[in-house]
């Protein structure tokens, strides 16, 4: 044998052909065949439900109408984001094992400490577990329908998702300024925002406008079980059949994914 | 001798790290309060060890150790807080995040004594920049205090992280390896001005050191360590070049090695150099 092979190479193949073997079975399972697109009956059937599209509707009425549900949406998505920041935060530090003193001085982290974590990985887990639209579902039920069920669904299932990532880039970001901190007597909130919050601000701003974009994405489907906004407006549009209608609210919701992507990528250039 | 002079004090302490291996045996040592002791010794000595024993990052296995009178180890959370914002680290890599500016890498110096909001506060609205600015003036980086760390040199930087630390205002300051990544002249003058720091504060001073005769001509007491065990504890100016010899005597397994100055003479120990910079 060659002594020069990269001694690697052979589980690479191993696991590259375990991958493709076992995507077979789930795109069976799916029933995902893409054939089926491409029969003229059905090519038929997707260009006349396309052709329905044209033209966008642009009369005065409805573009106010559109106006309202976007704003609304806007402040879902933000006012959700918001309420999951708040949420996500004080879980992320309790969950940010470096620092605690504890591991600094290479014991065993006590066992309260240890326990306090599971509960709130299982906490974040619970809130991020369940789609936000059956949260939505729930909140409907209590706030009745609108906007702040939606924000309430929005907080609660993202805050679970921001304060899992949160932990996890606070956890990979490097270690020394905040155990050089902690080495002088440094509490735990000053350590992580003088240690490890400059560190990885970044990575936390963008991920969050990136959770925000999706908030958008999200409130405009609730909107279909009456959480309001664009999603709102969108349901009523389809089931009046009015192609142009759908047409010009698709246009609008594309508009503001792009620039969550400008907002984005501006919060990064500031701060790198 | 007065028990308030000493700063800390070990009788017979054993260190024994986590994968069992013993990093320091029987160790028996005291120093008063502004003493400034180098540590010298092969690597993997227990210079680091004994570093993080004496920041109280490392629980000894053995033994009794007081640091201010007290047993760190016995002492509550708090207490224990207390006990660590008295004593300051110098590394030999600052631990300074790349984006933060020099105030508040600076005034970072002061969290273990400020309460919570004040640091947080702090971030917002620098607290005391007249006191940063004080401590970078005085080690040529006055008019810097706005800059971000990453648009200065590894100098620079470094002396940022002397300023952090005398800006702490500790009454320990350890020291692992401060100028091992610096060129000979900086070295030299990071080692003058660290002393000088030191005595015109009356801070007591413990640097693990790799260039010997550094070590010998700007400290006072210099301690010898090898194989976890104390070899010897001299005033600098009575340190023999026989002990240091047997210091750094070569093992079998030939890891430890003298490191020789760029001026000696021999050739033999030349390639030493490149070796104990590392």
């Amino acid at each position: 044998m060659n002594p020069q092979r990269d001694p690697a190479a052979l589980s690479r193949l191993g696991w590259t052909i375990a991958a493709l073997v076992m995507l077979w079975p789930v795109l069976v399972i799916t029933r995902f065949e893409l054939a089926t697109l491409f029969e003229a009956g059905n090519l038929a059937t997707i260009g006349r439900f396309l052709a329905g599209f044209w033209p966008p509707e642009t009369s005065h009425d409805f573009l106010t109408l559109l106006a309202r549900a976007t704003v609304e949406t806007l402040a879902m998505a933000t006012a959700g984001i918001a309420l999951a920041w708040l949420l996500a935060l004080p879980m992320a530090f309790a969950l940010t094992r470096s620092l605690s003193p504890a591991y600094l001085a290479g014991r065993r982290i006590r066992p309260l400490g240890a326990a306090m974590r599971a509960l709130v990985r299982a906490l974040l887990l619970i809130l991020r577990g369940v789609p936000e639209l059956v949260w939505a579902l729930v909140f409907v039920r209590v706030f009745g329908l609108g906007p702040a069920a939606g924000v309430l669904a929005l907080g609660v299932t993202y805050g679970g998702m921001l304060g899992k990532v949160y932990a996890e880039i606070l956890e990979s970001a490097d270690q020394r300024p905040v155990r050089a901190l902690l080495e002088a007597g440094c509490g735990r909130l000053p350590a992580l925002a003088y240690g490890l919050v400059p560190g990885c601000a970044q990575e936390l701003v963008s991920y969050t406008v990136y959770r925000w974009e999706c908030a958008v994405r999200a409130s405009v489907v609730m909107g279909f079980v009456g959480a309001g906004g664009l999603g709102q407006l969108m349901d009523q549009s389809m089931k009046m059949l009015n192609g142009g209608e759908v047409a010009t609210i698709l246009a609008t919701f594309l508009a503001l994914v792009l620039s969550a992507d400008a907002i984005s990528a501006r919060l990064r250039g500031e701060l790198s | 001798m007065a028990a308030a002079a000493t700063a800390f004090a070990l009788h017979g302490v054993d260190v024994v790290h986590r994968n069992g291996h013993r990093a320091l045996e029987g160790l028996t040592l005291a120093v008063r309060h502004g003493e400034r002791v180098a540590l010298v010794g092969p690597s993997g000595a227990g210079k680091t060890t004994l570093l993080r024993l004496l920041g109280l990052s490392l629980a000894p296995a053995d033994g009794r150790f007081e640091m201010f009178g007290s047993d760190p180890w016995r002492a509550r959370a708090g207490e224990l807080r207390r006990l660590r914002s008295r004593i300051g680290h110098l590394h030999q890599n600052p631990p300074i995040p790349p984006r933060q500016r020099v105030v508040h890498a600076v005034l970072a110096g002061r969290l273990g004594q400020w309460p919570w909001w004040r640091s947080l506060a702090s971030l917002l609205m620098p607290v005391d920049c007249q006191g940063a600015a004080a401590e970078l003036a005085r080690l040529d980086m006055a008019g810097r205090l706005f800059e971000r760390c990453d648009r200065l040199s590894g100098g620079q930087l470094q002396r940022v992280a002397l300023a952090r630390v005398l800006y702490q205002r500790p009454q320990l300051l350890l020291a692992d390896e401060p100028v091992a990544a610096m060129d000979p002249a900086l070295a030299e003058l990071t080692v003058r001005l660290l002393n000088a720091e030191a005595s015109r504060r009356g801070v007591t001073l413990v640097a693990s050191m790799h260039a010997v005769e550094l070590a010998l001509r700007h400290f006072e007491r210099v301690i010898g360590v090898r194989g976890g065990r104390l070899l010897f504890d001299l005033p600098a100016d009575r340190v023999a070049p026989g002990r240091l010899d047997a210091l750094y005597e070569s093992d079998p397994v030939g890891a430890s090695t003298r490191p020789a100055q760029a001026r000696q003479p021999s050739p033999t120990l030349q390639p030493c150099a490149v070796v104990s910079c590392r």
